[in-house]
């Protein structure tokens, strides 16, 4: 692995740490963006149309 | 609900109780354990006295969740020996303000491995990349719940990926 990939990796790493060294409480507000942010994209009738499209190929004729 | 006496001890488990430990991922819900011994009402919807006390103060029952708060909850039974040690050795907290229970980080990655799905997987990785466990105390947990083979699988695979 390349010293660039392996700083970026490294990087990442330390984020995680930081991240999971916060209050539970500060957790808890990011994990509910995150479930929020979710359901927005769930909901996009982007994402519906192609599930959609997906389940179509899917459907034996 | 505690004080109430509606139910004993509970714990927080899951990705919710990981994220105690971890960093914060996406969850679909929270799971809680508690002990269905020593409760009140039909032995056959022993959830009932939850769901009555509950949905009076706005949760919604949704299949097998309640929706509480922007929350889908689901209630799990402490049905064997390992789920039971984790709840009795839950460490306390607050959230919010509130005392609550978390699992150990310990007893998260032994239920884990003993769930063995590959997002269960994934969550034991998380806990040996960020060193957020005691190997001593996991290892007395896996020795008492005959985890260490599949201990040694997953540490292997994750340690032989990782050098």
């Amino acid at each position: 692995m390349s010293d660039m990939m392996n700083k970026i990796l490294a990087d990442k790493l330390k984020t995680r740490k930081e991240l999971a060294d916060l209050p539970f409480d500060e957790k808890l507000t990011i994990m509910e963006k995150l479930r929020e942010r979710n359901a927005m994209l769930a909901e996009n009738p982007l994402r519906r149309q192609s599930s959609t499209t997906t389940q179509r190929r899917k459907t034996p004729k | 609900m505690q004080d109430a006496g509606v139910i004993g001890k509970y714990a927080i488990g899951g990705a919710v109780g990981a994220s105690f430990y971890l960093e914060p991922t996406s969850s679909l819900d929270i799971d809680i354990f508690i002990s269905f011994e020593n409760m009140r009402g039909n032995p056959l919807a022993p959830l009932q006295p939850i769901y009555d006390y509950l949905t009076p103060l706005g949760a919604e029952p949704k299949g097998e969740h309640l929706f509480l708060k922007g929350w889908l909850v689901q209630f799990l039974p402490t049905e064997n020996a390992l789920n039971k040690e984790a709840l009795e050795a839950a460490v306390e907290t607050k959230v919010r303000g509130v005392r609550t229970w978390v699992m150990t980080a310990e007893h998260l990655m032994a239920i884990a491995l003993k769930l063995g799905r590959t997002k269960d997987v994934a969550r034991v990785e998380s806990f040996i990349e960020l060193g957020k466990y005691d190997q001593r105390v996991l290892d007395d947990i896996l020795a008492r719940h005959n985890l260490v083979e599949v201990w040694k699988k997953v540490s292997d695979n994750y340690f032989g990926g990782n050098k």
